[in-house]
């Protein structure tokens, strides 16, 4: 990229263009330039932290280049000085809203190196149950944040509190809403609660017509 | 599982594998490092392999390993190289799997890019650079991915501290500061 020469090639070069009626007619023509424009890592239109260098041509974008790991959390590393059942804790935190699969499939790894291939056939029920409804959630989060982005805020609400019954389901089953460290080598951490089957059937129901009914707080541009 | 996949490695290119194993329901194939292009190229291509989906490549460090259920009379083989890349690959088509393994030793920490076969390996091996320091011959942009340009050392490589900081910042807690300290 050319080096700017005076304040006037200075501005052009930071607005990118000079405003219409200011172009003499021998201007008439874009700078050609390209020019880096750092977005991020901290960014209003990021949910994470993620740098992209960009390199614009005007509006128009020819170069990203993306740098992620400002949020590298040392997964590995510190499970290399954890117990197995330690890990279970990282597992929760690797996907927020799912960590129930997370859990399932550390204890699964884990189970296959040991060799361990038959489990009782309750756990296996109780493990696929609490990880349907982990990517329940997951799904509610993901489909009511696109919404959300989309301008269907109310959605984004909706989905939200429907996610929010799962979460109150798992929490009686594990003890915590969020992190639920849940599942063990070769098991669960305790039965599943009195009633379940009935709160399960009855809230999932719910969370079935609450997620229909949302739609029609959807935008019709986006319906 | 995939014990054809094996087979059909073994009797196509015998001379480029080295050994063929299977553990846990996975199937391994050791690649010697210089024919690992032309293995997965092959694999890639071959009608009866298509391996069409790159799952993942790691590294791992063998350092101070021994395996289980050896007793320390026995005698293991120390020179074995330090490091194991591994590249996970699938075929969406034929629904089955294998692991490419190709030992690297410490000395000599290099092992071929498969980005420019399978693009989806370019992050992967720019993390693998990054976390043990293994250097892909034929990459596209091997810089770190993870971590910043003034890092020095590798985290996932077992002899690397895990208390270990090197902040960019100045930082008053910390007794010495550790880039200096090292350069």
């Amino acid at each position: 990229m050319a080096a700017p020469r005076d304040v006037t090639s200075l501005k052009q070069l930071v607005l990118g263009r000079k405003d219409v009626q200011d172009l003499s007619d021998n201007e008439a023509e874009l700078p050609p330039d390209l020019m880096t424009v750092n977005m991020g890592p901290s960014h209003p239109a990021m949910h994470g932290t993620v740098r992209i260098v960009l390199t614009v041509d005007g509006e128009r974008i020819v170069k990203g280049d993306v740098q992620p790991g400002y949020l590298h959390r040392c997964f590995e590393k510190e499970s290399e000085y954890a117990t197995y059942t330690q890990v279970f804790p990282y597992t929760d935190r690797l996907n927020y809203v799912s960590p129930m699969i997370n859990n399932v499939g550390w204890a699964m790894a884990v189970e296959k190196l040991m060799g361990l291939t038959q489990l009782p056939k309750r756990i296996e029920y109780i493990r696929t149950i609490v990880s349907e409804m982990s990517r329940i959630t997951d799904h509610l989060t993901c489909v009511g944040a696109s919404a959300m982005e989309l301008g269907a805020f109310t959605a984004f609400l909706y989905f939200l509190k429907a996610r929010e019954w799962l979460y109150e389901l798992l929490e009686k089953v594990s003890g915590a809403r969020l992190t639920h460290s849940y599942v063990r080598v070769g098991g669960v951490a305790k039965d599943l609660p009195e009633n379940f089957n009935a709160d399960l059937t009855y809230w999932s129901r719910a969370c079935s017509t609450t997620t229909r009914f949302s739609a029609t707080a959807w935008p019709a541009s986006a319906r | 599982m995939s014990q054809k996949v094996l087979d059909a490695l073994k009797q196509h290119h015998a001379s480029a594998i080295e050994l063929t194993e299977s553990a846990h329901g996975d199937e391994i194939a050791w690649v010697k490092r210089d024919q690992l292009v032309q293995v997965a190229t092959w694999l890639k291509n071959d009608p009866a392999m298509l391996f069409d989906a790159p799952v993942f490549c790691t590294c791992i460090d063998r350092l101070d390993w021994r395996p289980v259920g050896v007793p320390p009379s026995q005698a293991w083989n120390e020179s074995k190289p330090r490091f194991e890349v591994c590249y996970q690959l699938r075929s969406q088509k034929h629904r089955h799997r294998v692991r490419l393994k190709v030992a690297v030793p410490e000395q000599d920490a290099r092992c071929p890019s498969l980005a420019g076969i399978w693009p989806a390996f370019d992050w992967q091996e720019r993390e693998t650079f990054d976390m043990y320091g293994i250097r892909f011959d034929g990459h596209p942009d091997l810089r770190r991915i993870y971590l910043y340009e003034e890092f020095v050392g590798y985290p996932l490589r077992k002899d690397y501290p895990k208390e270990k900081r090197q902040p960019l910042v100045r930082r008053d807690d910390l007794p010495i500061n550790p880039i200096k300290a090292e350069k």
